[in-house]
């Protein structure tokens, strides 16, 4: 009977197994989907989420508001930071049980360093016998991308003569004041290049001339051609004949001490090592012979002094160049190098002259770079060159205030010159001219103490020692997608956030330039072992570092013992030992595992020398994004599966019981032929279980290709569960229609399939008569609506948890990648979703056209148009779709409001897109039923209901 | 028997159908025309049907007939004869594969589809099983028709006066299935002259009706005949009935085998079943 019924009710049959060939296509791909957007997001957190270390303790305090309430962590938190943990709190960290590495960072200070780089002026200076020349050196520094140019780093004035030059006193005793070389002009001695010893102390000359003074920036040198050059009444201390300057460069650099050990076994940094060797563990300062005596000069017994191991950075992140103009000053400028003048007159005589420029050069920041003393290979320093650390400089954090979530603005502050005085020796160190641009940070100077004492046996500022040099980016810095911060060894990316900063920034990036207040900072270029640090913080070397003696660690980097992966229970490892630091420590602790980078806005103000403001964007790192991602993940599989399963399912009682009805007549025949209700009940329910059958079998098959066309993974197992599932469901949704059906009485052979509603509908429009007609079917209608509700619900569910899921991470590298990963197959679920419910409300109005075609052929007959009849089918679908898509929407919202544990901001747009493409899916889906009615064959229908 | 005025006005319904602007014109034209049917003309009409295996079934086999306006017409014949297909092509709900159909003026096989909902609104149609929407109460059944249209007529005052002319006022507001059969016919009736057409087609009226009221709705449509001139077509089996017409077009198997004028006396009908019975 049920094959029979099969086979000749071949287009009703066919119909009924394409709905449940839909329905179970539509779940084995749809569930496969979603858990491949399950599996390919825990796969990629899994992988992403161990970073270089799980926990970043940083002093009580240091985080700022936007860190806390944002759960973010600043990319640069190191640089400005100088201490603040005590060496106690260090070691309980480290005894704390679970802590497998505790790895310290200490800030101690920009030293700086001076380097010479010669410029070659023979091709200005003019042939043997062209007689005397002054030529004008101006030295520019050319920073930010080229945006900013400070004039005025140096400007040298270089005489040039044919005539003997004399240097006098030849012996260096009795000198005069001013002195300087002296030359016959016009039958006249006359003093070139004068020095006048008045205009400086020995407690440094910026103290009484400020580092940026013409004093300090200008420079007279006076050679005679092919013989002899004079430099500020020495020699050329290149020693050479050919026309030179060298100008002097004072690059600070950050100095930080870290523990070797731990910073090999968390970062690798032994393995960076490109030279020399690494720092031995817990390596201290060694005690070395030094040239001074014990009354501060060269007097007395010399003393000992403390050498410091330092591991270099080979390589500098600040860029920059040194712009030189090389200008002819004429008979002007000779005259005024020839008058005799002090040089307190001499120097702005010899400034007010422009002269005419002859040629251009520039140095870049690395050739500078190279010829750093500190860098020379290891074992190659000469002996008696200047390594001492004189003055050191710490710097505060710049203070950003938040603009956003996502977004902050940095405050510039007010430079105080007095800052940048250096007291440990002599005018040897001007800062980079950038310094004097708006500062970003305070700076605190720490005047080194070169007094010695008698019985003390130790000078008091260190020295350094390069055992050896690293490459920063050799460093091992983790996953990219996990990477966490480690200002240690990376400057802050700071890259344009917008077109302007784009196109104002050459290569997209600002980069650190050569001052310490900026706000790109470059990571610590010196090394040394924490073991090493007293060196520095003995009061009697830099007396105003006592706070950092006290606590000199910036920060800790921790690593977890026994954390695996993203499983709860090393999570839970690594909560326990953030709580253990926190209890026993009271300092501010940051769970980084699992965390990704994002990027910060960062609103930059304008420089004083031609940059622009910025909006940059700085790598900052969202915590808990692993975390988040998968619960993301996770509520979203359940959710989605439960939407498809309840889609899936009604379409599939919708087919299933539309089968049944249009049964209707067939089976009143059967009731009144004898049938008993059991009879009838299974032969219903065993059609539907058969064609679920052969549905099943077929959307295993059809799953495969789909899900592979889709880019899903599909295992066989899950794509043969749609057998019995289709089965199972087609029981399932057959069971009241079978029930229905056995009820059936032989009057229904005859009764007509649509009945009157209880109350009539008074008629006055087409919109009261599809109204009547959805009353008289109320229970279709429902389904209609439910059908289109679930499908607009599922899709705003979707909509909102694609939102909070890419909420949980966005703008995080991971959350980015992964979601550009599971984009595809989220799309697969929104198109199928929406599919099914176009489907399920074109099969319930198609159902009604059906039904009703006798009464619509009526009203043909009566004369009603086409477009009049359209409009009634219109108004019924449109009804369902308004109604079957707000509270599908609200449904939606209402769901992913619980699941999301919150409403995700734009949730609302969400269920409102939702809606609004339910409702345009509705009127798409109008199509199916209005080219039903058009093709109704009236006539055959009102003799068939004669 | 051209009625000339109807003519003009179906004529006028046709050029202008299914052009938004004028549908209340037509509406109104419909309702103003003048109480007089439309002459009924066919011509070599041909209709058939696809049967199995492929057979092709004339359901009106090279029909002419020449119906005056205002006549009463009865098209009787055995089940299959061709009286309902006879009836669906005038009524433009059926197509005609050859031959013409005219009524007035207006050729209604040369009907583009756009102007045949038009054209539909100029006849009254009356089915056997009424073919009334249950949901609806028997004044909106009989404003159906016109709930589409905007017209110039008051709308439920008409269809109130139609339902008291077919015999139901105090019944507008109950649905079909608290009405008799005879009753849900009447309304039907009302339903059809709702645009007062100039033909009205009635496919067995009576067939679902015992003897008395089947006897009573045919009184009812003669009497609006009589009243208002209109054209009646009338397929019935029941000879008595057929008896009441001007004419009896007698069909089988789908062709026309005699035309009769009758007086509307028993003797004819008597005579008129004599000849089925021989027939």
């Amino acid at each position: 009977m049920i094959r029979s019924q099969l086979v000749h009710r071949a287009s009703r049959t066919l119909a009924l197994f394409l709905g449940m060939l839909v329905a179970t296509t539509a779940f084995t791909v749809l569930t496969g989907a979603s858990d491949t957007s399950r599996l390919v997001v825990r796969g990629e957190v899994a992988k992403n989420f161990r970073p270089a270390y799980d926990i970043l303790v940083r002093p009580s305090g240091a985080a700022t508001k936007l860190e806390q309430t944002q759960g973010l962590v600043r990319e640069s938190y190191l640089s400005g930071q100088s201490g603040g943990i005590t060496m106690a709190q260090y070691e309980r960290i480290k005894a704390l049980e679970g802590v497998d590495i505790a790895a310290p960072a200490a800030i101690i200070g920009y030293a700086m360093q001076i380097v010479h780089v010669p410029v070659d002026l023979s091709r200005y200076a003019g042939a043997p016998g062209s007689g005397r020349k002054v030529l004008r050196v101006d030295v520019a520094r050319k920073v930010d991308s080229g945006l900013t140019t400070v004039p005025g780093e140096h400007t040298f004035f270089v005489y040039v003569t044919d005539d003997k030059i004399t240097l006098v006193p030849a012996d260096g005793q009795g000198l005069p004041n001013p002195y300087g070389p002296t030359e016959v002009v016009g039958g006249k001695k006359v003093t070139l290049c004068p020095w006048d010893s008045t205009e400086t102390t020995t407690a440094g000359d910026s103290v009484i001339n400020g580092p940026f003074s013409e004093y300090v920036r200008t420079e007279t040198t006076c050679w005679q051609r092919g013989k002899v050059g004079v430099v500020q009444g020495r020699l050329n201390p290149e020693k050479g004949k050919d026309v030179t300057v060298q100008i002097p460069l004072s690059l600070p650099y950050l100095v930080a001490a870290v523990d070797p050990a731990a910073e090999a076994e968390l970062v690798g940094l032994d393995g960076a090592v490109t030279e020399g060797r690494y720092l031995e563990d817990a390596e201290p300062w060694k005690a070395v012979a030094g040239p001074f005596g014990d009354g501060g000069g060269t007097d007395g017994p010399s003393l000992q002094e403390k050498q410091v191991p330092i591991l270099m950075a080979s390589r500098t992140f600040a860029t920059g160049s040194d712009e030189i103009t090389v200008s002819d000053l004429g008979a002007a400028g000779v005259t005024a190098m020839t008058k005799n003048l002090p040089p307190a007159e001499l120097r702005p005589a010899l400034l007010a002259q422009k002269g005419r420029e002859i040629g251009s050069t520039s140095i870049t920041g690395q050739q500078a770079f190279e010829r750093l003393p500190g860098i020379e290979p290891p074992g190659t320093q000469t002996e008696g060159e200047f390594d001492y650390f004189g003055d050191l400089w710490t710097a505060s954090p710049p203070t950003i205030t938040p603009k956003g979530p996502r977004s902050v603005a940095v405050q510039a502050k007010q430079l105080d010159p007095t800052t940048l005085d250096y007291s440990s020796f002599s005018s040897l160190f001007q800062p980079l001219s950038e310094t004097l641009d708006v500062p970003f940070r305070d700076l605190e100077h720490h005047g080194g103490n070169n007094q010695g004492k008698k019985g003390d046996p130790f000078f008091k500022i260190p020295r350094w020692e390069v055992v050896g040099r690293f490459d920063p980016l050799k460093v091992d810095q983790g996953k990219d997608l996990a990477a966490v911060p480690l200002s240690l060894y990376r400057p802050s990316s700071l890259t344009g956030a917008d077109a302007a900063a784009l196109a104002a920034l050459k290569d997209g990036t600002l980069a650190p330039n050569g001052s310490m207040l900026g706000y790109a900072q470059e990571p610590p270029m010196m090394l040394t072992s924490i073991a090493a640090m007293d060196a520095f913080t003995a009061k009697d070397a830099y007396p105003t570092m006592a706070k950092a003696a006290k606590a000199p660690i910036g920060s800790i980097r921790v690593r977890v013992d026994g954390v695996v992966g993203i499983d709860p229970i090393s999570r839970e490892r690594v909560r326990k030992v953030a709580q253990s630091i926190t209890d026993s420590t009271g300092l501010d602790v940051d769970i980084v595992v699992g965390s990704s980078p994002t990027p910060v806005e960062v609103a930059l103000p304008a420089g004083k020398f031609g940059r622009p403001a910025l909006n940059l964007d700085e790598g900052w790192v969202l915590k808990g994004v692993g975390v988040a991602l998968l619960q993301a993940v996770d509520r979203k599989s359940m959710v989605l599966f439960g939407l498809i399963l309840v889609v899936c399912s009604l379409f599939l009682a919708n087919a299933a019981s539309a089968a049944v009805r249009s049964r209707r007549t067939e089976l009143g025949v059967l009731a009144a032929l004898g049938w008993s209700r059991r009879m009838v009940f299974r032969a219903v329910l065993g059609e539907l279980a058969l064609t679920g059958l052969l549905a099943g079998l077929a959307g295993a098959a059809l799953s495969w290709p789909i899900a592979a066309l889709a880019g899903i993974q599909l295992s066989p197992w899950r794509a043969l569960l749609a057998i019995p599932a289709a089965v199972v469901l087609a029981v399932l949704a057959g069971l009241w229609p079978a029930r229905v059906a056995a009820r059936s009485h032989p009057a229904d052979a005859v009764r007509p399939h649509v009945t009157a509603p209880k109350r009539p509908t008074r008629l006055r429009s087409l919109r009261g008569m599809a109204w009547s007609n959805l009353r008289r079917v109320p229970g279709r209608a429902l389904l209609g609506v439910v059908s289109l509700a679930v499908g607009v619900a599922a899709l705003t569910v979707l909509l909102g948890i694609t939102q909070a899921f890419r909420g949980a991470a966005v703008g995080t590298l991971l959350g980015d990648a992964i979601t550009l990963q599971v984009r595809g197959v989220d799309y697969v679920a929104v198109i199928a979703t929406i599919a099914l419910g176009a489907l399920a409300t074109a099969d319930v109005l198609y159902l009604g056209v059906r039904e009703r075609a006798g009464e619509y052929s009526t009203l043909r007959a009566l004369g009603w148009t086409e477009r009049a009849l359209s409009r009634v089918v219109t108004w019924e679908g449109l009804t369902i779709g308004v109604l079957g898509a707000l509270t599908g929407a609200a449904i939606g919202v209402a769901v992913t409001a619980v699941f999301a544990a919150d409403l995700p901001p734009g949730l609302v747009t969400a269920g409102a897109v939702a809606a609004g493409i339910g409702i345009l899916v509705t009127l798409l889906a109008l199509l199916v039923p209005v080219t039903a009615m058009r093709r109704l064959p009236t006539a055959a229908l009102l003799a068939e209901e004669e | 028997m051209t009625d000339t005025s109807r003519t003009e006005t179906t004529q006028t319904e046709t050029t202008q159908t299914d052009s938004a602007p004028s549908r209340r014109d037509r509406a109104t034209e419909a309702t103003d025309a003048t109480r007089h049917g439309a002459p009924v003309r066919t011509h070599n009409l041909v209709k058939t049907f696809d049967a199995a295996a492929g057979n092709v079934v004339p359901a009106v086999d090279h029909v002419d007939l020449d119906l005056p306006a205002g006549s009463a017409v009865a098209l009787t014949g055995p089940s299959g004869s061709g009286k309902s297909t006879l009836l669906h092509l005038i009524g433009a709900i059926e197509k005609a594969d050859g031959g013409t159909i005219t009524v007035g003026e207006t050729e209604v096989t040369a009907l583009p589809g756009g102007k045949l909902a038009a054209y539909r609104r100029t006849v009254g149609f009356v089915f056997q099983r009424y073919h009334l929407l249950p949901a609806l109460t028997a004044l909106d059944n009989v404003l159906t028709p016109v709930l589409p249209l905007k017209v110039d007529f008051d709308k439920q005052a008409r269809a109130r006066d139609l339902l008291a002319m077919v015999g139901l006022a105090g019944r507008e507001h109950d649905v079909p299935s608290h009405l008799s059969g005879g009753q849900q016919q009447r309304v039907a009736i009302a339903r059809a002259l709702i645009h007062d057409p100039a033909v009205i087609l009635a496919d067995e009226p009576t067939g679902n009706l015992d003897t008395r009221t089947g006897e009573e709705i045919v009184d009812l449509l003669l009497a609006l005949r009589a009243e208002r001139g209109t054209t009646l077509l009338l397929a019935t089996h029941d000879l008595t009935l057929a008896a009441r017409c001007d004419t009896v077009v007698r069909l089988r198997d789908g062709q026309v085998i005699e035309v009769q004028q009758v007086a509307g006396d028993r003797s004819t009908a008597e005579t008129l079943e004599s000849i089925e019975r021989l027939g």
